[in-house]
């Protein structure tokens, strides 16, 4: 069995939240979910300003003052803290805490690409509109921002195969951060798909602003959910006994239909997962245990996210698909 | 009876993108078959009135007692900036469980 704790940024979640997740009992992982909807947009603005920055300021400090916890614990972060400069975020961790092997995983943005992709017949549909009116297409060839692609687990797993204490990620989320720490534990194969999609429905429920937690009264200590995940694909999304909050039956169930469509598809880069497969339970104090999640092959296009400007307004990202054959990746190990 | 739907039920609501998605839960897993026959597409989409103008879709999940509805084109609605914080989304699901629903006492009873 490994535990994975799954928060978001040290501002957004506060640094003594994560002190406590790492001092109150045992974890194995601590995933670090920095990004909202227009992360990147703010992000690239900053790098246009500054080619040096484009990624979560706060990071590497906050590492730097974990860094001596992590190695004697032998906790392993995933972060997708990265943003749109990932490698200047890890060579940053690198300097400030040098006795951590840091990965960084490169490839997610398509950004220097995405014009002639269009001229080469990629419309760039918007999944959830389903349209595509010719002045936002022109002003996403003019005025792009960003324009990534979440390149699920596999990269990140061939991070921790390489044995990096830190992973930092551009694009990336919860589900897909969760789902690698339990291929790599567990050497699920990339067709296991009832294991997959037992992987990105633990991380859907115990991220998103650690809603499942029903915590707390002070914004600065939430309580980090914790994710214990077994070879089997059976979880128990959980916490430690002294954090405040609870987890419940109903906090869970609520919390798996968060921004959820069609629930028997479930769409990942890794996995269809299908929420409709599994059966969830009150397994003691604060432990609700989900069992039976099956999975249907990852889909063929991978979702892809274009931040822009209008009016000098971020504008709430936009979901479109790209052939899967138009991306690659690779992992770079500081050293 | 006429009861509001949150006797039966709790609500959490999200956007992802143009649409808004409303996860409807029953208390208890025997209230699952009320969800199913009260809280049609249909009534949700007539309740909710002018704050959806297009159509709602209804999910069923009966491994977790649970319906999701997505509903479609939300004026004054628009995804905002930090969709996380938006209360006109997050009360959807408060709004949705004042609903009415018609049961009959027994079938309160488990």
């Amino acid at each position: 069995m490994i535990r994975i704790a799954t928060g978001q940024g040290p501002k957004c979640d506060g640094e003594g939240s994560f002190l406590d997740v790492l001092s109150q009992g045992p974890i194995d992982y601590l995933i670090l979910d920095c990004l909202s909807q227009t992360s990147l947009g703010v992000f690239q603005a900053q790098k246009i300003q500054n080619p040096a920055l484009g990624y979560l300021k706060d990071l590497p400090t906050f590492i730097k003052g974990l860094a001596k916890e992590i190695r004697k614990r032998g906790v392993r972060i995933i972060t997708n803290a990265g943003g749109v400069n990932p490698d200047a975020c890890a060579q940053k961790i690198r300097q400030l805490a040098p006795a951590l092997r840091v990965a960084v995983i490169h490839g997610d943005s398509f950004q220097d690409r995405l014009t002639a992709l269009i001229d080469r017949g990629y419309d760039f549909r918007n999944i959830e509109t389903g349209n595509l009116p010719a002045d936002i297409l022109a002003n996403i060839r003019d005025r792009t921002l960003t324009a990534h692609v979440d390149l699920g687990a596999f990269p990140i797993v061939n991070a921790l195969n390489a044995e990096a204490d830190i992973v930092i990620t551009g694009l990336s989320s919860t589900p897909s951060m969760s789902l690698a720490a339990m291929i790599h534990a567990f050497k699920w194969k990339d067709d296991d798909w009832d294991h997959l999609s037992a992987g990105v429905i633990a991380g859907h429920i115990a991220g998103y602003r650690n809603r499942c937690t029903q915590c707390s009264s002070d914004p600065l200590r939430v309580t980090v959910p914790i994710i214990e995940a077994d070879p089997d694909g059976c979880f128990t999304i959980t916490k430690h006994s002294e954090a405040p909050g609870q987890i419940n039956l109903h906090a869970v169930k609520e919390q798996l239909l968060h921004q959820i469509h069609d629930p028997a598809r479930y769409f990942t880069p890794d996995v269809i997962a299908d929420l409709t497969s599994i059966s969830v339970r009150e397994d003691g104090k604060n432990r609700v245990r989900i069992t039976g999640a099956k999975g249907r092959p990852r889909p063929e296009q991978l979702k892809v996210s274009i931040n822009y400007q209008q009016n000098d307004q971020f504008m709430p990202e936009w979901f479109a698909l790209l052939p899967r054959d138009e991306v690659s990746s690779h992992v770079e190990v500081l050293s | 009876m006429k009861i509001p739907l949150s006797r039966i039920a709790h609500a959490r609501s999200s956007s992802a993108g143009a649409k808004i998605n409303i996860g409807v839960i029953a208390w208890k897993d025997a209230y699952f078959e009320l969800l199913i026959r009260e809280v049609t597409a249909g009534r949700v989409k007539t309740f909710l009135n002018q704050l959806v103008e297009g159509p709602v879709l209804r999910y069923e999940l009966p491994n977790l007692a649970a319906l999701n509805l997505v509903c479609y084109d939300s004026p004054g609605c628009e995804p905002a900036a930090f969709p996380h914080t938006d209360p006109v989304v997050e009360k959807f699901g408060a709004l949705l469980l004042e609903m009415e629903i018609e049961v009959d006492e027994h079938e309160l009873k488990d």
